[in-house]
C-alpha cells in the first residue's frame, strides 16, 4: 500500500509543475528567503518575504502538498500567510484550485472558515496527534476518553478539523503551525530594524507581541512608555502578565509613569494586578 | 411528637456515647464550667453534612459542610454537657464563602433541644464568630443541631456557649492558642506509636510505597485525611490514571482505576479493591481520617510526624527514622523545613523553553502561575422534572457560560492565588462555576429534568510545593530521555502543562484550561528526585518529588507517581536493613537497590 501511495504522490507532484507561477495577482513585492519542505517530503515551497503598498511585512509560500488517508492521495494546493513573529494569519485558495472534502467534494464557505479558525489555533489538539492517532479505534469508549491529561480524542479531533477533510485539515495545521515558526522568526530576527519592531508592537496577535517585547532593551521601557502604557491599555492579559514581569522597577521610581498606570489599573486582569500592585501607592481599590 | 422504639434507642446510645467522650474528646469547657466549645466536625449525627479538612492548615480546623447540591442537608446533631446551669450567649464559627449583594449561599441555623434560633449563620465575610443569641440551659445534656437552609455548602467550624458576653477570639494564632486551653489539650500529643516507616498521604504514591515497604517486612503506618484511599483517583475526587507501570505492574494493579471518564461513579469500585489490597499486608496500619499537622527535625533528622483524628480531635505522634512525603503539598518536609521550590521558574532557569508555546509554556520571568486544581463534577437526566434554584453568587465567575458536566479542564489557577495558602478560595471558585453554569444550563429547553449527581467537594491539584531533593527533574531530562544509574520510575507520557484559557482569550471563562502536549519517547526519573536534599531521613513521591515546574509535567500523573511510591518504599527497606539515610541508598548500595527496584514484578506476596 505504501508504494501505491508513493507512487500516487509522485503522480501528482508530476502533474502540478505546471501550476508554478500561477499565483494571484500580487501588489506586493517579495522575494523567497526560507524552503518550507511538506509533510511528505515531496514538495519544498518557497516561503516569501514581503512588504505591501502600506510598507507592512509579511511572509507567504505557496503550498503544496499530497495528503493521504488509508487509500487515496490528493493534492492540496493552498496559499498561507504568516506574520514576522511567524505566527499564521490567513490563507488564499489558488485560482481554479478549491480545497475539496470527502474525496473531490469543494469546500464551503463554512468549511473555509473552520479551517481558518482551525490554522489560527496554534494550540490546537491535532498538534499533539500523529497522523496514526487521528482516528480513535476504540469505538466503545468513543466518548468516554475524554481525557486531556493523555490527549484528545476522536471527539475532540473531530471538532478540531473541517468535517471530511479530516488529513487534509491535520496536515495544513502542521505546515502552518509547525517548524515554519522558528524559520520565519530566526529569519525576522536576522532584518530586526525599528520599523520590524514598531509592527510587531502594533500587532493585534498577542504572541507576535510578545515576539516583539522579547526582542526590547530595557532602554525602551524608560524612553517609550507611552508606548508600553497602549499596550497595557490594548488589555490582552497574556501581554500584560508579561509586561507587568518584564518591566523594569525602575521605570515605576517616575511618578508620571505611576500615574499612567494607576489610570488604567481596573482595566488589568487579577494576574496583571497582582504582579504590579508593589508599585502602586494609591488608595486604589486593589 | 411520636418515638418509635429505634429513635428511643438511637437516643439512649448517643447519651451513652456521650457520658463516655464528654471528658475526652472535642468539647471542651472552662476551669469554671460555664462556657463550653463543640467542635463541629465532632458531632455524633453528622447528618447530611461532611467532614472538610482540606484548609486546616489556613483556616483552623476541620469544619462541617453543608454539601448539598443546591438541597438542605439533614441536620447535623450531637450532645452536650452543661455543667452549671445559666444563660449562656452562643456563636458559630462560620462565613459566607460567597460574599457580596445577595444573600449568602451557605445559610443555615442553630438549634438547641429543638428550639430553633432565628438568627441566620453563615452570613459573615471571613472565618469568624457569628453570634446566635441566648439560651437558658439547664445543668444536664442538651441537644444541639445545625439545620441547612439552602445545600450551597455552609459552613460550621465549631459553636461555643459561654455566660460571659465575650465572643472568642477572631486572630487565627490567638484563636489556635485559645482553642488549646478550652479543649484542655496537652501541649503534645500523649498517645506515641513507632513504627519502621512512616508515610503520610494515602494517595497512588503513598499506597505505593506502602506496599512496597510491607512486603520488604517493613512496619508501616500510613496516615491518610480521608475514608477512602486513593488521593485524586478516589473516589472522592474521581480523576483516573494514567501512566504507564514501568517496573510496578504488580503493586500498581492493586492501586490504580480503569480509563474511565474522569468523574465517572466507576471510581468507588476502584476505592474498594485499592484498600481490600491495602489490608491484605498485617504489617500496614491503616490510620484512614488521620491528618498530620507537625513534623519535627533536629539536626535535620525529622523525629516525629503529629497527627490529629479529623472528628474526634485524638492526637498521636508518630516515631520513627524514615518518613515519606506523599501529602502531595509537601507537608512533611514543609514543616521539617525541607527545602522546596514554588512556582514557575523562569525560561533559563533550567533551559526549558519550546519556542512554539514561549510564554504560556515557560516564562520568560518566573512566577506563580502554576498548574490549578480541579473539582470535577456531573450530571444526570431524571425521569422527572428537577428544579435547581437561582445562584446569583455565581453568576460574576460564570457569565453566562453554561455546562452539564465538568471534565479536567474545570481548573483554576492564578498568580496571586496559592495552590495551598489560598486552597478553600481555589475549591469555592470552583463550586461557583459549577453551580453557575449548570444553573445556565437548566435554563436551556429541554433541560428540565437534568439534574445534578455528583459535585466533589474536594479539591484535586495538580501542583503546589515540590520538595527539593539532590537531583532536580527537568524537562532537559525528559527530552533528552537521560538514563540514570538510578532510573527508578519509567514513563512514556507526553509532557503535559495546562495555562489558563482566559490568559489567551479574555473571552474564556477564569476557570477553564488547557493543555500543551510536548510529545517525547522514553524517559527516566532517577531515585536521587525521590529524597530531601537536607532532611536526612525523608524521601518524597507524588506531585512533590524534585522537580521543576516543566519537569512535573510529564510525570505528575498517578501511576508514574505510583512508580515513586514504590521506589521509595524499597529503598525505605534498604534503609533500614543497614540502618542508613536514603541518601546512603543510592551512594553504598545502588546495585541492590536496582535489583530490587527490577524484580518487584517477580515477587510473590503470601499474607
Amino acid at each position: 500500500m505504501k508504494v501505491y501511495l508513493r507512487v500516487l504522490a509522485l503522480g501528482l507532484f508530476i502533474s502540478v509543475g505546471v501550476l508554478e507561477g500561477t499565483h494571484t495577482r500580487q501588489n506586493y513585492s517579495c522575494f523567497p528567503v526560507l524552503e518550507l519542505p511538506s509533510r511528505d517530503s515531496v514538495f519544498l515551497n518557497p516561503v516569501y518575504f514581503c512588504e505591501n503598498s502600506m510598507g507592512e511585512y509579511f511572509y507567504y509560500a505557496n503550498i503544496k502538498t499530497t495528503v493521504c488517508n488509508d487509500t487515496l492521495c490528493q493534492l492540496v494546493l493552498l496559499k498561507v500567510f504568516w506574520d514576522l513573529a511567524g505566527n499564521f494569519t490567513r490563507f488564499d485558495t489558488l485560482q481554479g484550485k478549491p480545497l475539496t472534502k470527502n474525496d473531490h467534494i469543494p469546500f464551503t464557505s463554512q468549511d473555509y472558515e473552520k479551517l481558518h479558525y482551525t490554522l489560527i489555533d496554534e494550540t490546537s489538539i491535532l498538534g499533539n496527534k500523529t497522523k496514526d492517532e487521528l482516528l480513535d479505534k476504540d469505538r466503545s469508549r468513543y466518548s468516554a476518553k475524554i481525557d486531556g491529561v493523555t490527549g484528545a480524542t476522536a471527539q475532540e479531533i473531530k471538532s478540531a478539523v473541517v468535517e471530511g477533510a479530516l488529513y487534509s485539515t491535520y496536515t495544513l495545521w502542521h505546515l502552518a503551525n509547525g517548524t515554519i515558526k522558528g524559520l520565519i522568526r530566526k529569519h525576522t530576527l536576522s532584518r530586526y530594524n525599528d520599523k520590524i519592531r514598531q509592527q510587531l508592537l502594533k500587532s493585534d496577535n498577542p504572541p507576535t507581541i510578545i515576539f516583539g517585547l522579547k526582542n526590547l532593551d530595557e532602554k525602551f521601557y524608560y524612553e517609550q512608555f507611552d508606548q508600553i502604557v497602549d499596550l497595557l491599555k490594548f488589555g490582552n492579559p497574556l501581554v500584560n502578565f508579561y509586561l507587568a514581569k518584564k518591566i523594569p522597577e525602575g521605570v515605576f521610581t517616575i511618578q508620571k509613569n505611576r500615574t499612567s498606570i494607576e489610570e488604567i489599573w481596573h482595566s488589568f486582569d487579577r494576574n496583571t494586578q497582582s504582579i504590579l500592585l508593589k508599585y502602586i501607592e494609591s488608595d486604589l481599590d486593589k | 411528637m411520636a418515638y418509635n422504639t429505634n429513635d428511643i434507642l438511637k437516643w439512649i446510645m448517643r447519651i451513652l456515647f456521650l457520658a463516655i467522650i464528654i471528658p475526652y474528646f472535642f468539647i471542651g469547657a472552662n476551669d469554671r464550667n460555664d462556657a463550653l466549645l463543640i467542635e463541629a466536625e465532632s458531632f455524633i449525627d453528622k447528618g447530611g453534612w461532611v467532614v472538610d479538612p482540606q484548609f486546616v492548615e489556613q483556616m483552623g480546623s476541620p469544619y462541617l459542610l453543608a454539601h448539598g447540591l443546591g438541597r438542605p442537608v439533614q441536620d447535623a446533631q450531637t450532645s452536650f454537657q452543661i455543667y452549671k446551669k445559666g444563660e449562656y450567649n452562643i456563636w458559630v464559627r462560620t462565613i459566607d464563602w460567597a460574599p457580596g449583594n445577595w444573600e449568602a449561599p451557605g445559610r443555615f441555623q442553630l438549634k438547641i433541644d429543638n428550639k430553633i434560633f432565628p438568627q441566620i449563620l453563615g452570613t459573615r465575610k471571613g472565618w469568624d464568630w457569628q453570634y446566635v443569641g441566648q439560651a437558658k440551659l439547664k445543668k444536664g445534656v442538651h441537644q444541639i443541631a445545625l439545620a441547612d437552609l439552602t445545600g450551597f455548602d455552609g459552613r460550621c467550624d465549631a459553636i461555643y456557649l459561654s455566660t460571659n458576653e465575650e465572643p472568642p477570639p477572631s486572630d487565627p494564632e490567638v484563636l489556635a492558642d485559645w482553642r488549646k486551653q478550652v479543649l484542655q489539650l496537652p501541649e503534645a500529643p500523649e498517645q506515641l506509636e513507632q513504627f519502621d516507616l512512616i508515610i503520610t498521604g494515602g494517595g497512588i504514591a503513598g499506597c505505593a510505597a506502602a506496599i512496597a515497604a510491607a512486603e520488604q517486612g517493613l512496619n508501616v503506618a500510613l496516615i491518610h485525611d480521608r475514608p477512602v484511599l486513593g488521593g485524586n483517583a478516589s473516589g472522592e475526587i474521581r480523576v483516573h490514571t494514567l501512566g504507564i507501570y514501568g517496573h510496578f505492574r504488580r503493586i500498581l494493579k492493586m492501586l490504580d482505576t480503569e480509563h474511565y471518564p474522569n468523574g465517572s461513579p466507576e471510581a468507588h469500585e476502584e476505592d474498594i479493591k485499592r484498600l481490600s489490597n491495602i489490608k491484605k499486608y498485617d504489617n500496614i496500619r491503616l490510620y484512614l481520617n488521620w491528618r498530620a499537622y507537625d513534623a519535627h527535625a533536629e539536626q535535620d533528622i525529622i523525629q516525629y510526624v503529629d497527627a490529629k483524628h479529623t472528628s474526634t480531635g485524638e492526637r498521636i505522634r508518630f516515631f520513627a527514622p524514615l518518613f515519606i512525603d506523599c501529602t502531595g503539598d509537601g507537608w512533611i518536609g514543609y514543616w521539617a523545613g525541607a527545602k522546596y521550590m514554588y512556582g514557575r521558574e523562569s525560561v533559563d532557569k533550567y533551559g526549558e523553553s519550546w519556542e512554539k508555546h514561549g510564554e504560556i509554556w515557560s516564562p520568560e520571568k518566573e512566577d506563580n502561575f502554576i498548574m490549578g486544581a480541579s473539582v470535577l463534577w456531573r450530571s444526570i437526566e431524571l425521569d422527572t422534572v428537577s428544579n435547581f434554584p437561582e445562584v446569583l453568587w455565581a453568576m460574576e465567575v460564570v457569565g453566562d457560560y453554561a455546562a452539564e458536566n465538568g471534565e479536567w479542564q474545570w481548573e483554576f489557577s492564578r498568580n496571586d492565588l496559592h495552590q495551598v495558602d489560598d486552597a478553600e478560595q481555589i475549591r469555592d471558585h470552583m463550586l461557583k462555576a459549577i453551580f453557575g453554569s449548570f444553573y445556565n444550563e437548566k435554563q436551556k429547553p429541554g433541560n428540565e429534568r437534568l439534574a445534578l449527581e455528583w459535585v466533589s467537594y474536594l479539591i484535586g491539584k495538580r501542583e503546589s510545593r515540590r520538595l527539593i531533593g539532590d537531583h532536580i527533574y527537568t524537562f532537559n531530562d525528559i527530552r533528552n530521555n537521560v538514563k540514570f544509574p538510578d532510573s527508578v520510575v519509567v514513563e512514556e507520557r507526553e509532557v503535559d502543562v495546562h495555562y489558563q484559557q482566559n490568559l489567551l482569550d479574555p473571552g474564556k471563562p477564569d476557570f477553564l484550561s488547557e493543555a500543551l502536549f510536548y510529545q517525547v519517547d522514553r524517559y527516566y526519573v532517577p531515585y536521587r528526585s525521590l529524597y530531601s536534599k537536607n532532611i536526612g531521613n525523608l524521601l518524597m513521591a507524588g506531585r512533590c518529588f524534585s522537580c521543576s515546574h516543566i519537569g512535573l509535567g510529564g510525570p505528575r500523573v498517578m501511576r508514574t507517581t505510583g512508580q515513586m511510591g514504590a521506589a521509595v518504599g524499597y529503598a525505605a527497606s534498604l534503609c533500614k536493613k543497614y540502618n542508613i539515610l536514603p541518601r546512603e541508598v543510592y551512594q553504598k548500595y545502588l546495585e541492590e537497590y536496582m535489583r530490587l527496584v527490577l524484580s518487584s514484578d517477580q515477587y510473590v506476596h503470601n499474607p
